[in-house]
């Protein structure tokens, strides 16, 4: 993934408070016990944070000292067969969970996993996949509670309830987490303060949006991230069932029922795997890979213009509606992160079938 | 542990091998190579190497997989070998289906699929379909893929979501492509032999369900209209709560709690029956003369994602009601 759009923000309201201040300072040595990779995200000061579903937690490790990756030319021509070869297991067993790229030194990581569960996290370095182990590293964690209690059983007395997460993000001094619910569709979004605490109170969002103002649905957030709209901080976030929606993050407390502003639909039968962001020539554009939809370009100022309310009914365009947006010519982009100002990084199924690890310049913008 | 030749044994989690130099040199390779052109633009399988007297032991980072050719490189000498499938092993089967009845609302929300076995998540949505019986052709954006598939921690339990971007009214996909299911229609949910479990063996043969749909439901679950069958007292015989709708079977787990004339919480084990509409509790503890109060999660829904609290769509412009939560009942 993705994206740490917030990371200047962030910086200049943690500053003061923690310039002699390490947000690693209260980690510890030892294995986190990670259960999945099932999301991931750098927040500052090289933290990668892990969204593990299988153990409900998120875990911050501290990849600050890692060696920076050397790569003749980033580019893997054939991710699956390479993970198949690599972990001995059939590519039909074997998943890509998630991209992100360590925005302190450009390390791009790869987070799979195999048909019993297991993940495994990879560098990409000398042009291959490098395991790197999880067992022993400088970690903080914390749990997040499911929507209902994690403890539900079935008639044989196995736990049915889980909460798969499908996002993480980093914003504001807190860990924003999307995830679905296997027993109840709702909305399921949590914030948690970072550094994280032993009595800390998570916020449970019920988050809602409005379908052209007659129907209002509790919603799944698939995918999202965090941006400045307007100056004010927000969340974009793409639904199960097509809307794009924006939120201001200060519209997010506890217990509150906050509606979203719903800026786009993304045309039918399609889903947003990973939104980022990026900047050329000061203007800012939003990109967002889709399931079944060639990478887009939004511009931040066509979010910040569209105004309309919750309760109008947004104009119908060419199967989409909303703002406008650009197909770029990328197609079956699966992954996609910043790379540094000027590139991305992405992970593409090719007409050959093979998935590929590629970079673009954002001349496209 | 299986044996090939007195330098080289292998099982599922380690291979052990003597070799002739004191180098902890061992390849292992997925895939049968006899030499070095056929391994050469390989990349091994990662995995941990130590050494036991004269042995060298390597443990892959994953079990190997059975019925899969794998190939061993030490002495500069290629060893294939491969694990068999146990001649007992038992093949991944479709247990349960939920909600499994006949007839079905076309704004049907959900199916919980129960295997036998952990399945294998990896791209799992593109074994399952849904086939309309009068064309005998698959429907199209029926079921909505998720690259994280909503499997619960075992493994063995799926849910499916039909596609709610057509169920919810007024949603583009839905103005555009209508609901899934047709009312009077007839369809299958199909889930072909070629889904493998977590070990990658395949279920071999298809699992097939076939229902009618009726008309859509757009009636909030009530549990007013739930009936009870009261257990003795002095007994731990079930409570059986007879559920008016066809209610979803994950949203009732865990969200049902039985509380005594004190508030103090009864503890027991609730069975979900939800394809015979019907919620057992036993609780631990004999019954008592005294009356008990069941709590309700608002969240319960029914099939259709219609729960205590609120529609699944819910029309902006109506007023919602105040759902009952709770029911009382007495045991004398």
């Amino acid at each position: 993934m993705r994206k740490l759009i917030l990371t200047l923000l962030v910086g200049l309201f943690c500053l003061p408070s923690f310039a002699n201040d390490s947000l690693t300072k209260d980690f510890t040595t030892g294995n986190p016990e990670i259960g999945s990779i099932n999301a991931m995200t750098f927040g500052p000061e090289g933290i990668l944070f892990l969204g593990d579903s299988k153990n409900s937690q998120i875990v911050a490790v501290d990849m600050s000292s890692a060696k920076k990756a050397t790569n003749k030319k980033l580019y893997l021509k054939d991710i699956e067969s390479l993970l198949s070869d690599l972990l001995g297991a059939d590519s039909d067993q074997l998943q890509i969970i998630d991209m992100v790229v360590n925005p302190v030194n450009q390390n791009v990581y790869i987070g799979a996993q195999h048909s019993s569960g297991k993940s495994f996290l990879f560098l990409v370095n000398n042009n291959t996949l490098e395991n790197v182990p999880l067992s022993s590293v400088s970690f903080s964690k914390t749990a997040v509670s499911n929507v209902i209690k994690a403890d539900a059983k079935d008639r044989r007395g196995r736990p049915l309830r889980r909460l798969a997460i499908t996002d993480i993000q980093y914003g504001n001094g807190q860990i924003m987490v999307s995830g679905l619910n296997n027993a109840e569709f709702a909305s399921t979004f949590r914030s948690i303060p970072f550094p994280f605490t032993n009595n800390q109170k998570d916020s449970s969002l019920e988050i809602y949006h409005a379908a052209h103002g007659k129907y209002e649905t509790h919603a799944p957030i698939k995918t999202f991230m965090t941006t400045t709209i307007n100056n004010q901080p927000h969340i974009i976030a793409s639904y199960t069932c097509t809307p794009l929606v924006v939120f201001p993050m200060n519209s997010l407390n506890p217990g509150a029922h906050t509606k979203g502003r719903t800026v786009a639909e993304l045309g039918n039968w399609n889903t947003p795997l990973d939104i980022i962001e990026m900047t050329k020539d000061g203007k800012r554009y939003i990109l967002m890979a889709n399931s079944n939809r060639a990478l887009m370009k939004i511009k931040v100022a066509d979010i910040e213009a569209f105004n309309t309310s919750l309760n109008t009914r947004v104009k119908e365009r060419a199967g989409t509606s909303g703002v406008d947006f650009i197909n770029l010519p990328f197609v079956n982009v699966q992954q996609l992160d910043k790379l540094n100002d000027k590139e991305f990084v992405f992970i593409q199924r090719e007409a050959n079938g093979k998935l590929a690890l590629k970079t673009s310049s954002n001349r496209w913008l | 542990m299986f044996s090939q030749s007195p330098k080289f044994s292998f099982s599922k989690t380690a291979i052990e091998v003597v070799p002739d130099d004191s180098q902890n040199v061992i390849k292992v390779y997925k895939g049968a190579f006899k030499n070095s052109q056929e391994s050469n633009n390989r990349k091994s399988i990662i995995g941990n190497i130590n050494r036991q007297g004269d042995r060298l032991i390597f443990s892959p980072l994953l079990p190997f997989q059975v019925e899969t050719n794998y190939t061993v490189v030490f002495n500069n000498t290629y060893y294939e070998f491969s694990i068999p499938l146990e001649s007992n092993y038992k093949i991944l089967s479709v247990q349960n289906l939920y909600p499994n009845s006949s007839e079905l609302p076309s704004n049907l929300l959900k199916w919980y699929v129960e295997f036998s076995k952990p399945v294998n998540p990896t791209n799992i949505y593109d074994h399952i379909s849904l086939i309309d019986n009068r064309t005998q052709k698959k429907v199209d954006r029926a079921l909505l893929p998720l690259e994280t598939p909503l499997l619960s921690n075992d493994g063995k339990l799926i849910t499916l979501w039909v596609e709610p971007g057509r169920q919810k009214r007024d949603l583009g996909p839905n103005k555009r492509l209508g609901k899934v299911l047709e009312i009077g229609e007839s369809y299958t949910l199909k889930i072909d032999g070629n889904l493998k479990d977590a070990k990658g063996i395949p279920m071999k043969s298809d699992f097939r369900f076939t229902f009618k749909v009726s008309e859509a439901d757009r009636t909030q679950p009530n549990i007013n209209n739930w009936k009870f069958d009261l257990p003795n007292p002095k007994t731990k015989d079930a409570l059986i709560i007879h559920l008016s709708d066809n209610l979803d079977y994950g949203s009732l787990s865990n969200n049902l709690k039985i509380y005594d004339n004190e508030n103090k919480h009864i503890e027991g084990v609730f069975t979900i029956d939800s394809n015979n509409k019907k919620v057992m509790f036993s609780p631990f503890n004999k019954w008592k003369s005294i009356s008990y109060v069941l709590k309700c999660n608002k969240l319960i829904e029914d099939v259709a994602g219609n729960n205590l609290e609120r529609l699944f769509d819910r029309d902006i412009q109506k007023e919602s009601l105040t759902p009952t939560l709770e029911r009382s009942f007495s045991i004398n």
